[in-house]
């Protein structure tokens, strides 16, 4: 537990960690109610995000559908109360990745975005059991058509080596089990949901599923629901999470004791219950922790056009196109990446280029940089860091 | 000094002193191909390769493509057997001067039909889809300048990502350069002689790069291409890629992209003035390397994620297929390679590969000095592209 001094100065930390933008007065506001009740403040349950506007039909320009996406979240983004919630669902859409392009289909994109702001503060069973059902990542990772005479190993395998377990720490026999216990766990067809007038949704489809006994990390199982159970009770699942949680949150190569301690918070209080023990903890305000991490193209987005002007709206997706985060188009299943791969020549190109157009001299940059005097403080290195 | 004498320097010493370690003697291959130069030209969508390179004597071909077929007396003949789209038209110099290379039927094993999955194989060489590098960011992470590869477009594609690099993407020249008021530019030009620590030291590091970088491209010297370039992104690349070379940027591999190729409908309305483009483009870059004394240095390599359906779809138009079309224009690399289309064999429906497209890669690399083992994880058969 962090014992030492909460001034505005820790408070503008946790506010960009925890939301990735904020004011000198909001920092301000969160120092004067004490650090415990500052962090019960940024950790209230989520507002919700209203659903946009979503053209539908075959003859959609789906590049226009992608964009007001895009631009609904990131207003979402700017103007909910409890902004924590929106970096936390930026964490768990570069986890539990899906593509728009792959499943061309923007209620379907947006609809796990929600279950992302809905169940990515609790505990990590339920929210596994909704990614599991959730059309577009049935749809992303093919399993939608994976059969019993074909299981398709594309949503069983990054399961296991992306979303839980980690490499290292299952076999490619259970790959092809868990692939096979999960045939069958499919869409509603897109052309029978637009003749029905209904939406696309979670079917099984009993006679694809291979309903045989197959051996799964050691245990005798049949369908999905088990290799779900078997993977959100395993410890390993919440080493892997909660290294990852500490990478987005506190440094880039978080101290193996805080992961073990970590992993055990987040087993028994969900990712809010992480996140509340970490923003007490005394690792998080020590001075190596602060400027630790890169702010990815969208947080460094959101933190300046909170206190900035908001440029055209071409101007904002062609910057972040060029500072290579796109939203709801991470470069493949693996997620984006983080850290210095954000600093490549051309993306931190466009980050600096695009401080004129979206800053004014007056601009509060408290929390969105340490060390800011004025407007042009946000060219210094501090302004890249989060 | 510039860098290449100071290497060749250095590595006159150390071998008079004793064995080079290797990576010494990696930047000594290096510096002395420095010269010659890979244009990858990537064709995004999906050319369809039996309309740009025309089996027209073909009556199988005709008779699955009645409203798209190029007839015998449009094609380009170039053997008496096989010609060019006639949108090609300016590219037929380069054939009669043996300069044009064509190689048909290149694909891969067990080939994706989906841009996304068929693009990251070509991309990465890797058809298993296991690598997340590309085959040109291998031979990056082994080069000693950041500028080695160069790619015209906002992002470094995953062909120029290495693991501990990758290549330097220029979305345009004129606009490669900081656009701050002289306030901001003089802080940060001050604030990036203070060192920092840890990861933020790093940032000051790679903001410093980009000040340099900056100014070199800023330095290159004038150069006022003499050709005409096609309007849009393709040409305007192009032309800033004979800027650079020109300029003295020793740059080794472009990288630049074309697209709109996925032509599930109104092919022939729309390939054609493709083809067009990429025809007008090249043969304009031909013509300033020439200006330039350059045209026996520079290797343009073209390629696409794959070709299309053999047969046309009822919307005139072609859907998504297996084996296509790569080419090549440069010095030595003209003539028709491989065994060629075989419509009598076809892959459900589509071209079965015959060539191996790491096999083209690598004989194309072999042009700037890059050897198949730098390039892809496992041994590659090498297609002799060049003579």
């Amino acid at each position: 537990m962090y014992t030492g001094p909460f001034t505005p100065y820790e408070a503008a930390h946790l506010l960009r960690r925890a939301a990735a933008r904020g004011n000198r007065a909001e920092a301000e506001a969160l120092a004067s109610l004490g650090l415990e009740r500052a962090v019960d403040e940024l950790l209230r349950p989520p507002e919700p995000a209203p659903d946009p506007e979503i053209e539908t039909g075959p003859k959609v320009n789906q590049g226009r559908v992608h964009r007001a996406l895009v631009r609904h979240w990131i207003d979402h983004w700017l103007r909910t109360p409890t902004p924590a919630a929106e970096r936390l669902v930026l964490f768990w859409s570069g986890h539990f990745t899906s593509e728009f392009r792959k499943v061309k289909s923007g209620r379907l994109i947006w609809r796990q975005n929600q279950t992302f702001r809905t169940l990515g503060p609790g505990r990590f069973p339920e929210l596994l059991e909704a990614v599991a059902r959730d059309p577009a990542m049935l749809v992303y990772l093919d399993n939608a058509r994976s059969k019993k005479q074909h299981p398709n190993e594309n949503w069983a395998r990054e399961l296991l080596e992306l979303f839980t377990l980690g490499e290292g720490h299952y076999g490619e026999a259970d790959v092809k089990a868990a692939a096979r216990a999960f045939t069958g766990w499919s869409v509603t067809p897109p052309r029978k949901a637009r003749a029905e007038g209904r939406e696309i949704a979670f079917e099984f489809r009993a006679r694809w599923h291979d309903d045989e006994p197959k051996t799964f990390l050691g245990q005798t199982i049949r369908g999905g629901e088990e290799v779900l159970q078997i993977l959100a009770r395993h410890p390993q699942t919440y080493r892997f999470l909660a290294r990852k949680f500490l990478r987005f949150y506190l440094a880039p190569d978080p101290p193996a004791e805080l992961v073990e301690r970590g992993a055990e918070v987040l087993q028994l209080e969900g990712s809010y219950g992480l996140l509340r023990w970490l923003f007490t903890h005394e690792a998080f305000y020590a001075p190596e922790a602060r400027n630790a991490l890169v702010k990815s193209p969208l947080e460094y987005l959101v933190g300046l056009l909170y206190v900035g002007k908001r440029p055209p709206e071409r101007a904002l997706g062609r910057a972040l196109l060029g500072m290579g985060q796109v939203p709801f188009q991470p470069p493949n299943v693996a997620g984006w990446p983080e850290g210095q791969a954000w600093l490549g020549d051309a993306a931190l190109l466009v980050r600096l280029n695009l401080l004129p157009a979206v800053l004014e001299e007056t601009s509060d940059l408290f929390v969105f940089m340490d060390g800011a005097d004025g407007a042009y403080a946000a060219v210094l290195p501090e302004g890249q860091m989060l | 000094m510039n860098r290449r004498t100071f290497v060749q320097q250095m590595l006159t010493t150390l071998a008079v002193g004793g064995a080079a370690p290797s990576l010494l003697a990696r930047t000594a291959r290096a510096a002395t191909a420095g010269e010659k130069i890979l244009v990858v030209v990537q064709l995004s969508g999906g050319n369809d390769a039996l309309n740009t390179l025309v089996p027209y004597r073909d009556a199988g071909y005709r008779k699955v493509r009645p409203n798209l077929a190029v007839g015998a007396s449009e094609a380009l003949d170039l053997n008496g057997e096989l010609g060019l789209h006639p949108a090609l038209a300016g590219l037929m110099p380069f054939w009669e001067q043996g300069r044009l290379g064509l190689i048909p039927a290149v694909g891969y094993p067990r080939a994706s039909r989906s841009h996304f999955v068929s693009m990251a194989v070509w991309h990465s060489a890797d058809p298993q889809r296991a690598a997340t590098e590309g085959w040109l960011g291998r031979w990056i992470d082994e080069q000693d300048d950041p500028f080695c590869a160069v790619n015209l477009g906002l992002a470094a594609p995953l062909a120029l990502q290495g693991r501990e690099r990758q290549g330097v993407a220029v979305g345009g020249l004129d606009g490669f350069d900081l656009k701050l008021p002289p306030a901001a530019l003089g802080r940060l030009r001050s604030s990036l002689e203070h060192p920092r620590s840890g990861v933020l030291e790093a940032t000051r590091r790679a903001m410093a790069r980009l000040v340099a970088d900056t100014a070199r491209m800023q330095g290159l010297a004038g150069y006022e291409p003499q050709a005409e370039y096609p309007r849009g992104g393709f040409g305007n690349a192009l032309r800033d890629v004979v800027r650079m070379i020109a300029g003295g940027l020793e740059a080794r591999v472009y990288y630049v992209s074309l697209g709109g190729f996925d032509t599930h409908a109104d092919q022939l309305a729309r390939q054609p003035a493709l083809l067009e483009q990429l025809a007008a483009g090249l043969s304009a870059f031909a013509r300033d390397l020439k200006a330039l004394g350059r045209e026996d240095d520079v290797l343009v390599l073209g390629f696409s994620e794959f070709g299309r359906r053999v047969a046309e779809n009822a919307s005139g138009g072609t859907d998504h297929g297996k084996a296509g079309l790569m080419f090549a224009l440069g010095p030595g690399a003209g003539g028709l390679k491989g065994p060629g289309y075989d419509l009598d064999d076809l892959d459900d429906g589509d071209l079965r590969y015959r060539v191996d497209f790491r096999s083209v890669y690598a004989g194309a690399a072999a042009f700037i000095g890059a050897r198949p083992e730098e390039l892809f994880p496992e041994p590659q058969p090498v297609l002799p592209l060049l003579g």
